[in-house]
């Protein structure tokens, strides 16, 4: 089909496409500048046409900030970054373990072991929930950013080692005898070898852990109640008001897209799909 | 049964600076079996599916029977293709997949049992009738993606590097066999490969490409006696011919690091500057004691680098300056290493090509 | 700094199947041992388990007169070239010729300085001059087969194993890459052993050859000694292109018929015997004792081979000379060159007398 549009045909196909894609990111922004008036007699997409913008929003975030924009902001962060490089870190142990080693538990293999680790994420999280509020309570957990960082690489660490796995698998196990034969002991041929190699799969696993971590609104809904909270909290407490402010909703809803999208552009330069060519014949 | 013929064909793929096929032309006559040679990335496989419709013709046409069919899609053309990657169906056994194209035709059973089991002892894959093709080795694959494309009656069979994962026993009679099947079904058949011993032993011609172009279009004896370019030359035969590069000075012939003297009857064919002198190993004799040249040759000066005693024959590659040149006896030789040896090659069995980049090639490979 | 090698009772299982089983292999200091066989035969697994890189392999092995069985494979040095060329894709040439001599027990041998002075001598040696800024990727085969045979040089290592290292080269490269290699080792002297498929890389390489099949040794020998004098049939099977015709004789009073052909066999027991003769060794268009009807001719340059059949049987006959000389269906006197019979003994394949 495409190649039956033409060169135009496709441009125009895609312009559509990226307009749809990014219209909610662009109304959640020209929302932000909106007074309320404008929201409610909408909809008014261009600003100094259909509407007067104004900063109003803005600068009630700046003054909420500190009290309570921004420790939710940082709490969001912190969690969600700390909590993916320790599924990431244990993770890629893991993962490696189940794609170089022969593992023989009783009747469990390698593929049992992973399965048994994925099988984690396959039980809706509502469910685990609960049990683990009542494991919190008895630990003391609740409301503590050591609970929530748990939490979430609990969450993260199953897909982590899922991803990983077939990301070692796909490095050729030569380079690592060669590596031996160099003269490099385990550990230093994992660091100078394995892990550059798999540097795509430890970025996308990062990656997917912190965007599980920072979405999350269900573990922080029930695990914190003050200090522990979260941006998706947040962002949720603002609108369960009768008349929300939609404007300074929006206007956090575009702050809270900041940090993935920092996270995606820092990690995008290890994303190659060609690290490995030229490894092997 | 079809004639083929390619006019002023060339292939330019998207976002490349030159073209990967450069207008060539050549026609191949009903019937008969022309192998397609030359070196990775000559152009040869993007010819071979330009035949069979896989890839568009960026310029020229492609006539089969005197009909153009470049823009006619592959089913359309009624050709017989076996690929290098084998393309096989895993989850069929090796007889369903041989007889897969016969099905689709709609041919009774009697004769697709018939045809797929003479066509599987004709490659040696009889005994795998049975089996996926999933557990067994590249070399038994590929031959059945080869059954595949045989077993039917197609206009022309498009072979590309049939054998390349066969060891060279296999090699050997799977090439008797293609020429067998070939002589039996009289079908026009084109074979690429990179292996010219695979084209000596099948050709009735041979189409020698190099970076897009074609060198020469000729029988496997011409091309093998008479080579047109250097590169045909330098390609053809195992080991390949010696190639020298030299320029003429008055009488003697200079080359990087040695001179000589030219042979009589040569003169004629020298050209002022640069060109190149060729001469195949086997022609070449080690001579010891004063220098032969009056015997009406080509006379060199080395050292011995290196001495390979096969079973058969013996390889002793000495070093003329700083070209290696090889020579090749059916006698069982040794000569101490580094020590000073003269070659002799007679007239009559050298070629002389002019030298078209004008500097000498250094044989680094 | 060279050493001599010596394997003993050598076996490499995978799950309960015995891959590999080799009681003896020794190659003195300095020398060039080819190991040959064809694929399957366990030339990957041996070698793999001489560098100590099989956790399921059992056996001595002792280099330079050190016990080296239980050592870990990063400190045995040794040196090994995969077939698969098994360069780190995301380290340039300059930094995977380096990678060995910057390892924890040898980085501090060398000074930054005289590390890149001997990278640049291998890679002159070997003309990666131009390249070493480049990443295998960006490399041909060629090139990354000669980045692979560096890294396992520049360390110098006491045995450098090569498995398969020419293989995958078109043939005028193989043609080129294997006199160098063979010039090379001499010229460093470093006790080597090359594993092939191909019987005439064997001839060309090996000082001694190590015939390999289906995990057992058949034979060692210098390679024109098993060429000539093979102990079984299937060494003579495995060296020698086209392969060795095998033709069913007889033997009574002390000579032995074949194909109408009779040669005296002193010595031998009346019985059947499997005849052993090299396509080279049949001669068209001389001495005429048999006559053959041609089958197919395969032209190859300056020979061909010719299938004929001979009584009832085919045989491979590789010529000298001109292409078409001979077409199917004519009829040719072919001569045996004398001393060229090989008899193998129908049961055990043994070679009973050769040089008949």
């Amino acid at each position: 089909m495409m190649s039956k549009l033409g060169a135009w045909g496709r441009r125009l196909f895609l312009l559509v496409w990226v307009v749809f894609a990014l219209l909610p990111a662009y109304w959640a922004l020209s929302t932000s500048f909106k007074r309320q008036v404008d929201i409610y007699n909408g909809p008014k997409m261009i600003p100094f046409v259909d509407f007067t913008p104004t900063l109003d929003a803005w600068q009630r975030l700046w003054v909420a900030s500190q009290s309570d924009f921004l420790p939710k902001l940082l709490n969001s962060f912190v969690f969600s970054a700390v909590s993916s490089l320790i599924a990431v870190v244990l993770g890629a142990f893991a993962a490696y373990g189940l794609a170089r080693f022969e593992y023989r538990y009783g009747a469990y293999r390698n593929d049992d072991i992973s399965f048994l680790i994925v099988s984690q994420r396959i039980m809706p999280p509502i469910v685990s929930v609960l049990a683990l509020y009542v494991v919190y309570v008895q630990l003391r957990a609740l409301d503590t950013a050591w609970g929530m960082i748990l939490a979430f690489t609990s969450m993260n660490l199953p897909i982590a080692v899922y991803l990983l796995r077939s990301f070692f698998a796909a490095i050729p196990e030569e380079l690592e005898q060669a590596a031996a034969l160099d003269g490099y002991p385990a550990v230093l041929r994992l660091v100078r070898v394995v892990f550059p190699l798999a540097a795509p799969g430890l970025a996308s696993a990062f990656m997917l852990s912190f965007f599980f971590a920072w979405n999350d609104f269900l573990f922080a809904l029930m695990l914190t109640f003050n200090k522990a909270q979260t941006l998706p909290l947040y962002i949720s407490s603002l609108s369960a008001q009768s008349q929300p402010e939609w404007a300074l909703i929006a206007a956090v809803g575009m702050i809270a897209l900041i940090p993935p999208v920092v996270v995606t552009l820092v990690l995008d330069r290890y994303m190659s799909k060609q690290v490995l060519v030229g490894g092997v014949r | 049964m079809s004639r083929v013929e390619l006019r002023s064909v060339s292939k330019r793929y998207p976002k490349a600076d030159d073209l990967a096929v450069k207008q060539i032309s050549f026609e191949i006559p009903d019937g008969e079996l022309v192998v397609i040679l030359g070196p990775s990335g000559c152009g040869k496989t993007t010819t071979l599916r330009m035949l069979a419709g896989l890839e568009g013709v960026t310029s020229g046409e492609i006539l089969f029977d005197g009909k153009p069919v470049q823009d006619t899609p592959p089913a359309a053309r009624n050709i017989a293709m076996a690929f290098e990657n084998y393309g096989l169906y895993e989850q069929w056994d090796v007889f369903d997949n041989i007889a897969y194209p016969l099905r689709l035709r709609s041919v009774p059973d009697a004769q697709i049992e018939s045809s797929v089991t003479g066509i599987a002892s004709g490659l040696g894959i009889a005994d795998y009738l049975g089996q996926r093709p999933g557990a067994l080795s590249g070399g038994v694959r590929q031959r059945i993606g080869l059954a595949r494309a045989l077993v039917r009656d197609p206009s022309v069979f498009l072979l590309d590097e049939p054998m390349s994962h066969v060891d060279a026993d296999g090699r050997n009679d799977m090439r008797l066999e293609i020429r067998r099947i070939h002589e039996r079904t009289g079908a026009t058949m084109v074979i690429v490969t990179h292996d010219q011993e695979d084209a000596l032993m099948m050709a009735d011609r041979i189409l020698i490409m190099n970076e897009g172009g074609i060198e020469q279009y000729d029988t496997p004896r011409q091309i093998y006696d008479a080579p047109a370019t250097a590169f045909v030359a330098g390609f053809v035969g195992e080991p390949p011919m010696n190639i020298l590069s030299v320029s003429r000075s008055g009488d003697s012939l200079d080359g990087a690091g040695f001179a000589a003297s030219i042979p009589y009857g040569l003169d004629a064919a020298l050209v002022p500057g640069r060109q190149l002198v060729a001469f195949r190993p086997h022609l070449t004799r080690i001579v010891s004691g004063p220098a032969a040249g009056a015997a009406g040759g080509l006379v060199l000066t080395g050292q011995v680098y290196m001495v390979e005693p096969f079973g058969e024959r013996t390889i002793v590659t000495v070093q003329v300056g700083q070209t290696r040149v090889k020579v090749e006896s059916r006698a069982q030789e040794s000569y101490d290493l580094d020590s000073v040896v003269s070659l002799l090659v007679r007239t009559e069995d050298l070629h002389v090509f002019a030298d078209p980049a004008g500097s000498g090639r250094g044989e680094r490979f | 700094m060279t050493a001599e090698l010596k394997v003993s009772e050598l076996s490499v299982t995978y799950g309960d199947v015995d891959a590999v089983r080799i009681d003896e292999l020794s190659l003195d200091a300095g020398e060039f041992g080819v190991l040959l066989g064809p694929s399957g035969a366990g030339k990957t697994s041996s070698l793999k388990a001489i560098a100590g890189l099989l956790p399921g392999a059992a056996g001595a092995v002792h280099l330079g007169g050190r016990d080296i069985s239980r050592t870990a494979p990063e400190e045995r040095d040794i040196a090994m070239c995969f077939e698969s060329y098994a360069l780190y894709p995301h380290l340039t040439v300059r930094k995977n010729l380096e990678f060995p001599l910057r390892a924890p027990r040898r980085v501090r041998e060398l000074t930054a300085q005289e590390r890149r002075r001997r990278v640049d001598e291998v890679a002159d040696v070997l003309g990666l001059g131009q390249l070493l800024e480049r990443r295998p990727a960006q490399l041909s085969g060629g090139q990354r087969q000669r980045v692979s045979l560096g890294r396992a040089l520049v360390r110098r290592p006491t045995l450098l194993l090569l498995d398969e290292p020419i293989s995958h080269l078109d043939a005028k490269l193989r043609n080129g890459m294997r006199a160098e290699l063979k010039r090379m080792q001499r010229d460093m002297g470093v006790t080597t052993l090359f594993a092939t498929p191909d019987q005439g890389e064997a001839f060309a390489l090996g000082d001694r050859v190590f015939v390999l099949d289906a995990g057992t040794l058949r034979q060692v020998g210098e390679p024109t000694e098993l060429y000539l004098r093979p102990s079984n049939v299937r060494v003579a099977e495995l060296l020698g292109a086209p392969r060795i015709n095998l033709v069913d004789g007889e033997v009574r009073g002390q000579r032995v018929t074949v194909l109408g052909l009779e040669r005296p066999a002193e010595g031998l027991r009346d019985g059947p015997v499997l005849v052993g003769l090299r396509p080279a060794d049949l001669t068209v268009g001389g001495h005429r004792e048999l006559e053959a009807a041609v089958v197919a001719v395969q032209p190859l340059g300056n020979a061909a081979i010719m299938t004929v059949k001979v009584s009832g049987q085919t045989l491979r006959v590789l010529t000298q000379g001109a292409f078409d000389e001979w077409q199917v269906g004519d009829t040719v006197g072919l001569g045996v060159r004398s001393g060229s019979l090989l008899l193998f003994d129908p049961v055990t394949t043994m070679c009973v007398k050769a040089g008949i």
